[in-house]
């Protein structure tokens, strides 16, 4: 019986042992993990999508969305996983949409019947003139909080 | 004096009654998982099949007229009675178009009799129905019926390149200023304008159609021009922000209709990852399949592969290239016909 039980775990072995490699993961720059967050008027401002775009052309942009208190955890490949290293142009959007009566959407059918509305200024959402940047260096980085003002 | 010994009948024992069993049961929790992926491969090796003979149909399309169908467009046909022509956009998908193509010249004929819009649900519209080439096995059958599913079952598990930007169908008169891939509203390309060669450029991929929950599939209708904002949408391949799209209005529905958020796909974000749809025009309409790890493409030269949902899509964050070389990365480029671009292996 004990060796039956070695024989299976010999097996389980051999069987995890399958995973493959990606060459395309493998060819991924570094990512530090990298966290903020976002005020509009003194307010924490949730949902709002946060864009990173690296000033290094070898760098990858990323991406996050703010949390209830207005945080949020940068992601390039992988949920929450960081940026890569060097200074960033940041934007800041968030839309909602409404129907023809102004009420938020809940499914979308028509295309017609649905309006993007904008809660961020649209200087915010434009890499030259939002204004915010930030410089993600090895390890961990906690940015100071992007401060916006409608 | 020979007495004969009296024999106990030979038995199994307990412990090798057990042994026996745990052997039978190794080997069935072995097996079974192996049937299954056979079973998976057989159903890859047919929705790869189904891309092999819409390959063969867009040339054989090609030999006839000399160019290939336009991902939206033919007639303007209301559904009145008698049909008639008014200024509306063409919603016919290549689909149609290559219906002769693939042996149903009969539903291509009662099409054109009937003279329905594409999206017209009536039964002798021609629109209705499944047409085998047009479905992957691998993606789990479509709901037959429903709310708001206005032209009656007509599954496509299949879609048709665009290129490499999100802006689309910003005319509707003269058609596509910004399809830089093989399919565009009134837009017939050539294999002679593929001059980044017919080895290098998408011309069609798998979908999958969108199913009743968050999952992969169905769309958002956020983001629509943010590649970025669109793929944050989705986390784990399930929609967690953004407004979602009724199911029946997604990939996976219409092969008659050629608008991009039923027929088309768009080489920005990676496969496998968020759609986010305004149906009809701009949008970032993204390449799904059930195959782990990646989907099937169909090449502009026939050939069928599959590419990894890693592939590397360059630098997102960047406004889209509206001539010269792809910023999307390899995915980029794979997506456009004339982009001039060096394509590494995929």
């Amino acid at each position: 019986m004990k060796r039956c039980i070695s024989n299976l775990s010999l097996l389980a072995l051999l069987l995890a042992g399958c995973g493959s490699s990606d060459r395309w993961k493998d060819g991924r720059p570094p990512v530090y993990p990298a966290s903020g967050s976002v005020t509009m008027n003194g307010q924490p401002l949730e949902g709002a999508t946060v864009i990173f775009s690296p000033e290094d052309p070898a760098g990858k942009p990323g991406v996050a969305i703010t949390d209830k208190s207005g945080r949020f955890d940068a992601e390039t490949f992988e949920p929450k996983d960081g940026l890569t290293a060097g200074p960033h142009k940041v934007t800041v959007e968030k839309t909602t949409l409404v129907d023809k009566q102004g009420n938020p959407v809940e499914v979308i059918r028509e295309p017609g019947d649905v309006k993007e509305v904008r809660e961020v200024p649209k200087q915010y959402s434009n890499f030259s003139t939002s204004g915010l940047r930030v410089e993600v260096k090895d390890g961990k980085n906690e940015f100071p909080a992007f401060e916006l003002k409608k | 004096m020979n007495e004969i010994p009296q024999s106990r009948q030979r038995g199994f024992t307990l412990i090798e009654l057990l042994v026996v069993i745990a052997i039978i049961a190794t080997l069935v929790a072995i097996l079974l998982p192996a049937v299954q992926q056979a079973r998976e491969a057989a159903r890859r090796s047919t929705c790869k099949n189904n891309l092999k003979q819409m390959g063969l149909a867009l040339h054989n399309y090609h030999d006839v007229f000399l160019t290939l169908p336009a991902r939206q467009g033919g007639p303007n046909w209301t559904g009145s009675d008698p049909p008639s022509e008014v200024n509306v956009a063409p919603r016919h998908s290549a689909f149609v178009a290559i219906l002769p193509f693939i042996e149903q010249s009969q539903r291509h004929d009662q099409i054109f009799n009937s003279r329905r819009h594409a999206w017209h649900g009536n039964a002798d519209s021609g629109y209705i129905g499944v047409i085998p080439v047009y479905v992957c096995p691998s993606d789990g059958p479509m709901l037959e019926t429903g709310t708001d599913r206005n032209a009656a079952y007509s599954p496509l598990n299949y879609a048709l390149g665009m290129g490499d930007n999100f802006n689309l169908n910003t005319d509707t008169v003269t058609g596509d200023a910004n399809i830089r891939g093989l399919f565009g509203f009134r837009k017939n390309f050539k294999f002679s304008d593929i001059t980044d060669g017919l080895s290098n450029t998408m011309a069609m991929s798998e979908v999958v159609a969108a199913t009743a929950d968050n999952g992969l599939g169905r769309a958002v209708g956020t983001n629509t021009t943010s590649p970025l904002a669109c793929r944050a949408t989705m986390v784990q391949r399930r929609y967690t922000s953004g407004t979602l799209i009724h199911q029946f209005r997604c990939h996976g529905n219409r092969w008659q209709d050629g608008r991009p958020g039923y027929a088309g796909v768009n080489n920005i974000l990676p496969p496998n990852n968020a759609t986010c749809s305004s149906q009809g025009g701009s949008g970032i309409y993204t390449v799904s399949s059930r195959h782990a790890g990646g989907a099937n493409l169909l090449l502009a030269d026939g050939a069928v592969r599959f590419v990894s949902e890693n592939i590397d899509t360059g630098n997102l964050s960047l406004a889209p290239a509206t001539s010269g070389a792809s910023l999307y990365g390899v995915w980029g480029k794979l997506g456009t016909r004339d982009g001039g671009e060096a394509l590494s292996d995929f």
